[in-house]
């Protein structure tokens, strides 16, 4: 069974249609790239599949994990089935240490599977090891989630959760931008360490270079809220020597013809 | 008519001044502070709210024709009256009870700590007499009312190069009856030059339904030359305590002073705190947390005045409303002329937890020199709808997400304040004040 079906997902946003209607299978243990120009509905389709409710979907449309539709689901229920969201922008969170904030989260999705809680100072200590492998200071553990971090720090941060919260579906929507070479190189093996048969990832970027360090198994191109294009790791290359415009001209092109044969 | 009767209830409260005597012989500088007081209570309006720094405040509760307020002064201190939380927490060093005070360590090489009545008695008069001579004639009738009632009070001393290494904890204890009851604390904490101490005062309230308690409370704090005091002023009470706060700061230059206010529960709570930094080169800090429910009314006035250059102010003030409360802030950092090279920072910040409660802030600046550094700003708001999504996607359910949101908010504040036990005594009182 696919982990992820996506069928005809067609959502608005204050009356705006940005998805036009996508379809994408994602299978256990697979990595999906999703490229494409800016406003093209990648966030869009990330925050859809995390259960951001101020989008509205289609009726019609379906997202179905592990065969279940997801779409009535509220955004904690799909995180305790395992769905993970890397935001593009992690909000901060004053006052709230990191440790308690992702200390209570592990423990509501175990409760939410009747296991036992984890025990703090376990945890604690289990947190400062993930930091320190995804090149973090672990002192961040006793600092409020993402106050005062820097982009890069924030980021490495999101990937940390993902690390503690082990999903089994994990987006990570424009983690790459802003990152310096060292900082997307930690973050890229943190993600290739998670990699595993059960697991699967859908990577929204803009750009290859992250795709350098963590090979997707399909890459996808969004443009105007639909996949245009898919292929392998090839295509993001291609992309990244010619742009999106040869897309864009190409996509132009087939509507003209549709409107004109119709 | 509501005015007449305002007018009936001050002669009322004026004709209880003889019940404080009790047979003391007041010296002639306190039977004029005590005139002097009896004069401004009877000439002061009681303020509406068309007088500057009144307008959101209602009086009501104070004067409402149901209310019969007598002043009651107590022979003895009962300690069991004293709320756990604060007796395990703070061990109070001297207790207020209505008027009868308490103290364990009244004398020693490095603190002395009395009744106002006992520190004249043991050779402190003239100390005490030079700190009223400063102080300024009352502002309005509740300021008044402290003078006109002033019976006895706390007198805390710390010698010049002392150091107290422990905290003084002060309790003020202002118990009601079979009647409404009115109580008038008075603090009085100097700090020699040279000298370090950290001092709590905690006021806790209890009261006989239907009747109220009136606490009247004021604070006089004298920050020697490069003294240091760190200092916490907690209110924690009943819903029929109505409770007015008037507390005058001096800073000597290159003081420094911390002060940390906790204002918890209460029918009503006015807190106006004047901060005078007369020295050059003296560091101030404010941090405050209000947490406000039911229909109970929370303001705060306070007042910075950097008199003289090269001194630091710091303000941080958070205020949480909750159901239909009404909470207020108003700052205003004044800096004269001659306060060149000051630096201050003023900000508020308030969550409101529901549709109802009402957070109201204005922070102002006053500036008269040219070459200083202020900044103020307030943040009023419920808990960010993006900040509870974010705690979902991490499987916390919204309700969850927002209790946390409370406890960091919370958390930030306390973070800035210098006493340890602090935390503790939140930790304990918030489950009863924050309906999460």
């Amino acid at each position: 069974m696919s982990l992820l079906k996506i069928k005809n997902l067609r959502a608005l946003i204050e009356g705006q249609l940005i998805l036009q209607g996508i379809d994408l299978t994602v299978n256990p243990g697979e990595v999906h790239a999703i490229m494409g120009p800016n406003g093209s509905g990648k966030s869009t389709l990330a925050q859809i599949l995390a259960g951001n409710e101020k989008y509205e979907v289609s009726p019609e449309s379906e997202i179905l994990l592990l065969g279940e539709n997801i779409l009535d689901i509220p955004p904690e229920e799909r995180s305790r089935r395992g769905v993970f969201i890397a935001f593009q922008y992690p909000v901060e969170i004053p006052g709230l240490s990191n440790t308690e904030f992702l200390h209570t989260a592990i423990n509501e999705i175990r409760k939410s599977k009747n296991l036992p809680p984890v025990d703090i100072w376990d945890f604690e200590k289990q947190l400062k090891e993930k930091m320190k492998e995804i090149g973090l200071d672990p002192s961040f553990s006793e600092r409020s989630v993402n106050e005062g971090f820097s982009g890069g720090e924030k980021k490495r941060n999101e990937i940390v959760q993902m690390a503690v919260l082990e999903p089994v579906l994990a987006i990570l929507d424009e983690t790459d931008s802003g990152l310096d070479i060292d900082a997307l190189k930690s973050v890229a093996e943190g993600v290739n360490r998670m990699r595993s048969p059960d697991r699967s990832f859908i990577i929204i970027t803009h750009y290859q270079r992250l795709l350098n360090y963590i090979q997707p198994d399909f890459v996808h191109v969004l443009y105007k809220g639909k996949i245009v294009k898919s292929g392998g790791f090839e295509l993001a290359l291609e992309l990244e020597q010619k742009g999106y415009d040869w897309l864009k001209k190409e996509e132009e092109m087939e509507m003209s013809s549709i409107g004109v044969l119709s | 008519m509501a005015i007449m009767y305002q007018d009936d209830k001050k002669i009322q409260l004026l004709e209880s001044v003889a019940h404080i005597r009790n047979g003391f012989v007041f010296p002639n500088w306190w039977e004029y502070l005590l005139r002097n007081g009896a004069d401004a209570f009877e000439v002061l309006p009681i303020p509406n709210k068309k007088t500057e720094g009144w307008r959101e405040t209602n009086l009501m509760p104070f004067f409402s024709p149901q209310r019969k307020w007598t002043l009651r002064v107590h022979k003895k201190v009962q300690e069991e009256n004293i709320p756990k939380n604060i007796y395990d927490i703070f061990p109070p060093t001297a207790i207020w009870e209505n008027g009868a005070i308490k103290s364990r360590t009244y004398n020693s090489p490095t603190l002395f700590i009395n009744s106002f009545k006992d520190s004249i008695l043991l050779g402190y008069g003239n100390i005490i007499q030079q700190i009223f001579k400063k102080e300024k004639d009352p502002q309005h009738i509740f300021e008044a009312l402290s003078d006109m009632f002033m019976h006895n009070g706390i007198f805390l001393y710390i010698p010049k190069e002392t150091v107290v290494e422990k905290p003084i904890h002060i309790t003020i204890m202002s118990r009601g009856f079979d009647a409404d009851t009115v109580d008038v604390p008075r603090v009085l904490v100097y700090l020699d030059d040279n000298a370090q101490a950290t001092v709590t005062v905690h006021y806790g309230a209890d009261t006989q339904e239907p009747h109220s308690v009136w606490v009247n409370a004021r604070e006089q704090i004298i920050v020697g030359r490069n003294a240091h005091l760190k200092y916490l002023n907690s209110i924690q009470g009943t819903n029929d305590t109505l409770r007015f706060f008037s507390t005058s700061v001096q800073l000597g230059c290159e003081s420094s002073f911390s002060y940390n206010s906790l204002h918890l529960s209460g029918q009503f709570i006015r807190s106006e705190i004047d901060v005078e930094i007369e020295g050059e080169n003296v560091t101030s800090q404010i941090n405050g947390l209000v947490i406000n429910k039911g229909r109970c009314f929370s303001e705060t006035q306070q007042l910075i005045q950097h008199l003289k250059g090269y001194g630091t102010s710091r303000i941080h003030w958070r205020g949480l409303g909750q159901e239909q409360s009404k909470t207020v802030y108003r700052g205003k950092i004044y800096i004269a002329p001659d306060a060149q090279k000051s630096d201050s920072i003023q900000q508020f910040k308030g969550l409101s937890l529901s549709d109802e409660a009402v957070i109201n802030a204005k922070p102002q600046l006053e500036i008269y020199a040219d070459d200083v550094r202020c900044t103020h700003g307030a943040t009023v708001g419920p808990p960010p709808p993006d900040l509870i999504y974010y705690f979902q996607t991490r499987g916390i359910k919204p309700d969850k997400a927002r209790s946390l949101l409370i406890r960091g908010f919370i958390n930030q504040i306390l973070k800035e304040f210098p006493i340890r036990e602090v935390e503790d005594f939140v930790n304990i009182c918030i489950s009863k004040e924050v309906k999460e």
